[in-house]
């Protein structure tokens, strides 16, 4: 009961028995089954009716591959599991992005992407915020880290409109302007229980012939409100915010609602404009809080500043990397943080590349390496600590088996100082190798004994 | 006054005498002098006094007008200058006000160039540590993988090693214990076929007096066969009569073999003999042979080291030869070329004179003197001849190169005349655009093309030299 799709030849009339369909489009495909139809149709109906829970794995399967990647959020987003489906939206998203970066998952990367895409596209007073605040209950379980690479600043308005908008406001009597210079964070942040890392940039991309200084710069309310909206979120352990064009006075803002903040792990205010006071209120968070990363570098700190850090230093045993890279601490400063590390047993990475370190500072230097210290590794390359550094430098690490890095590299230390502490450092690396060794072993073996 | 005074005079002094009035005129015209002279100089130092005061008071005049003059001229001056001062200080402070709004221009321009630049560095050290970052992770992740593929070929051929040494002791020990097995079984087999040896020695040996001693028995076999026969057939006494003659029978075959066996071993024995003297002979002949070899090698070494030597004797004969001759060749051949290039040029010289004789008069007139002065000398002084005719020819022809030169500048002075006509000429016939600038073009006349010819006297042939042909062919 089948015909053939070619005209059938003498020798097929024996071999088959078939009907001459009076349907051209007949053919020969088996019937599917009456469970794919069903799964098509659910697929195709998805946005009215969505059927998830009560489907097989297999099928579900079936449903993620099928599924159109335009059905609303507000009918995916909790319903669909991890999967194929999450690929094919972030593919639809478009761009090249690493999953590693997203934390091996397509539908973290999928969220966050939508969510850093929103922050990113919203002009204050132009976009309305309940866009933001709905995708919110959609999303919130899945965003653990949001890369914001770009804030969008009002839009310059006429003098006309800003009379309106000083009517329209109530609440802002004094200004005649905007509501909100950036996006308001405030919004935000504590609606997402996950998040554990934010990193944000104060600039525009693309701005073109637009261009502004205004539109790389953070302003004082945004300081404010981003300072109350990472207070509020509990779960923040990493807080980046470079390149803004930060000063001390809204530095010490931020700080000061991130005294006692009790996840914070990471601090990142790298390329900004901290001076001494800013560097002072660092200093005090240091103390406070459990901080293990703390990245200032190309900053504007001097030597007062180094010195707070410094005396937050010699209190605190939770930081573990401290990167200084690029300030103006100069020997005051770089006196005072060796006097530190005399007396602190926890920093392992130290980063003093770039200040304008000279003789002095590795002759305190050389002290604390020559003392029993915890220390891993240290950069001071582009110092000019000159030949009588270097050679301070060398007599210390013959005395030194803890540290496995040391960059000197463009300071005018004499060839014969760095070849010797690069072979102290190799002989470290290889110690450090062998302990690894012999620890995994030791691990091992107590393993196998239970 | 003095003409009149004189007149007065003279009209009062006239009823006097002349001579009175002569001397009172004189008297009058010398008081009347002296008056005029006291009244001048009166007059002069009056003048002097006035001309005194006159130029005081112009002097003070003058420094009174030049003061006033000056006082307005300050004024106006002041109020110029003033005005100007207004003006100038304004403009001024306009170009100041200019000059600061610059300074504040360049000024904010620069900030926000620092700023544009810091930020742009900024994000390069950004970019650059990220990418940093990422190789390094790269760097690590290839270290690991390396590191884990090193570890993996290690563990490898570690374990292949063990087996292999495993393997290879099973193998010798193997080895070992069927090597003793096989020695035992060599001696085992060595002593057997050692007793099978001796046991067949002795069996032959045992066979063969048993062979000697059946030859009766086997005589008693026959007889004993015979007698069966003998006695399946015809069981009579016969039997013994018929033993006899197999008795003898045999025994001739005995002796019989008993024979050929001595005569072979007698054969074998000179056969041994013969062997023994033909190796002697085979190794004397050997000796003899390999001496004649030798012999023969030793003289063939000594023959070919004497062709070597006189092959190479004779290379080197040649090479000097060769380069003895090749001077003398060369001399030869340039002596060659030098003749031939004399011969040519003889040719040449006899062509031209042969073309110049009609022209030149010197010439045969030399050749008659030559033909004239021939006979008397003949040898002697042919030669003396060839070099007067070498010496007229000489001079004939630089002559006559004067005469062709001179020729040829009038030619080309000739030549430049007539292009200066024909362009005139051709200027003539066309109208150029030039031309047409000009009113009335096609009215102008041009001057008809003129030229002036040089005389003709010095038109002559010239005869080439053949000295400077021949220092230029040579």
């Amino acid at each position: 009961m089948s015909k053939s799709p070619d005209p059938p030849t003498a020798a097929d009339f024996r071999q088959l028995r078939r009907i001459i369909a009076e349907d051209a489009h007949w053919f020969l495909n088996t019937v599917p089954f009456l469970s794919n139809l069903c799964l098509q149709s659910i697929v195709r109906n998805f946005e009215e009716k969505p059927i998830w829970e009560a489907l097989s794995p297999i099928q579900k399967d079936f449903v993620q591959e099928t599924l159109s990647t335009s059905v609303p959020l507000h009918v995916t987003a909790n319903l669909i599991i991890d999967g194929v489906y999450w690929k094919r939206c972030c593919e639809a998203q478009g761009g090249l992005y690493d999953l590693t970066h997203y934390g091996n998952s397509w539908k973290q990367m999928f969220f966050e992407r939508q969510m850093e895409n929103m922050i990113e596209h919203f002009i204050p007073d132009v976009t309305e915020t309940k866009k933001v605040v709905e995708m919110v209950p959609l999303c919130k379980n899945y965003i653990k880290r949001l890369n914001i690479s770009q804030l969008l600043p009002p839009i310059k308005e006429q003098q006309k409109e800003e009379e309106e908008y000083g009517s329209e406001l109530a609440s802002e009597d004094e200004y005649n302007g905007p509501s909100m210079d950036h996006f308001d964070f405030n919004i935000l942040l504590d609606k997402l229980p996950n998040l554990e890392e934010l990193h944000l940039v104060y600039r525009v991309k693309q701005c073109g012939l637009n261009f502004e200084s205004k539109m790389f710069e953070m302003t004082d309310r945004d300081c404010e409100s981003l300072a109350k909206a990472v207070k509020s979120c509990k779960t923040l352990k990493l807080l980046r915010l470079h390149l803004s064009h930060m000063e001390d006075k809204k530095c010490r803002l931020l700080v000061k609602y991130l005294l006692d903040h009790p996840s914070l792990r990471e601090l990142d205010f790298s390329h900004n404009l901290i001076g001494d006071k800013g560097a002072r209120a660092i200093g005090k968070l240091l103390t406070m809080s459990n901080l293990e990363t703390l990245n200032l570098c190309d900053n504007n700190i001097g030597g007062p500043g180094a010195k707070a850090i410094a005396h937050a230093l010699s209190v605190n045993s939770t930081l573990l990397s401290l990167n200084l890279r690029l300030n103006r601490l100069r020997d005051e400063g770089g006196q005072a943080m060796g006097k530190a590390l005399l007396s602190n047993n926890t920093l392992l990475h130290l980063h003093l590349g770039g200040n304008e370190l000279t003789r002095p500072t590795a002759i305190v230097l050389s002290k604390v390496l020559d003392q029993r210290s915890t220390l891993k590794s240290l950069n001071l390359s582009c110092n000019n600590l000159g030949v009588d550094g270097g050679k301070a430098l060398e007599e210390a690490m013959s005395n030194n088996t803890s540290l496995t890095e040391c960059d000197i590299r463009l300071t005018e230390v004499d060839e014969k100082s760095a070849s010797f502490i690069d072979q102290v450092v190799w002989t470290n690396q290889c110690l450090e190798k062998k302990r690894h060794a012999r620890e995994s072993k030791a691990k091992k073996t107590s393993t196998a004994c239970f | 006054m003095p003409k009149k005074a004189k007149k007065g005079g003279e009209g009062k002094g006239g009823g006097k005498t002349e001579e009175e009035r002569l001397l009172f005129l004189q008297q009058r015209a010398q008081a009347e002098e002296e008056m005029n002279r006291k009244k001048e100089e009166v007059l002069t130092l009056f003048l002097k006094d006035k001309l005194q005061k006159e130029e005081k008071n112009a002097a003070v005049n003058l420094l009174k007008l030049n003061e006033g003059w000056r006082s307005i001229l300050r004024q106006t001056r002041a109020a110029e200058l003033r005005s100007d001062l207004t003006v100038l200080s304004q403009t001024f402070e306009r170009q100041l006000d200019g000059v600061d709004n610059v300074i504040k221009n360049l000024e904010r321009d620069l900030q926000d160039a620092e700023r544009q630049s810091a930020q742009v560095r900024r994000l390069h050290l950004q970019h650059l540590e990220r990418l940093w970052a990422q190789q390094q992770r790269h760097l690590e992740f290839e270290q690991q993988q390396w590191e884990d593929l090193l570890k993996q070929l290690t563990s490898r051929f570690s374990s292949d090693r063990e087996q292999m040494l495993s393997q290879s002791k099973h193998k010798l020990d193997d080895l070992k214990d069927t090597s003793f097995a096989v020695v035992k079984k060599h001696k085992e087999v060595m002593e057997d076929i050692e007793k099978l040896y001796n046991d067949t020695i002795t069996v032959y040996q045992i066979s063969h007096n048993e062979r000697l001693a059946s030859l009766g028995l086997e005589e008693a076999e026959r007889l004993e066969k015979m007698k069966k026969k003998n006695r399946m057939s015809v069981p009579s006494p016969c039997d013994e009569e018929a033993s006899v003659p197999f008795l003898r029978c045999q025994q001739k075959c005995l002796q019989s073999d008993a024979k050929t066996v001595k005569k072979l071993q007698e054969d074998v024995a000179g056969a041994q003999v013969k062997l023994t003297n033909l190796q002697m002979g085979n190794v004397s002949v050997d000796r003899d042979l390999t001496e004649a070899r030798d012999q023969v090698k030793s003289r063939t070494q000594v023959l070919r080291d004497q062709l070597t030597a006189s092959q190479r004797a004779a290379r080197k004969q040649l090479i000097d030869l060769t380069m003895q001759s090749d001077h003398p060749v060369k001399k030869l051949q340039a002596i060659i070329a030098k003749g031939q290039k004399v011969l040519q040029v003889a040719e040449m010289c006899r062509k031209l004179e042969s073309e110049q004789r009609t022209v030149s008069s010197l010439i045969p007139a030399e050749k008659q003197r030559q033909e004239k002065s021939e006979e008397p000398r003949k040898e002697s002084g042919k030669e003396m001849s060839a070099l007067r005719n070498v010496t007229l020819s000489i001079n004939t022809s630089v002559l006559q190169r004067e005469n062709l030169r001179r020729q040829r500048d009038a030619l080309s002075r000739e030549n430049q005349q007539l292009r200066v006509l024909l362009s005139q000429h051709l200027d003539a016939m066309t109208v150029s655009d030039h031309d047409l600038e000009e009113a009335h073009p096609l009215l102008t006349v041009y001057r008809a093309p003129t030229t002036s010819k040089h005389p003709d006297n010095e038109r002559r042939h010239t005869v080439t030299e053949a000295v400077h042909i021949v220092k230029h062919s040579l």
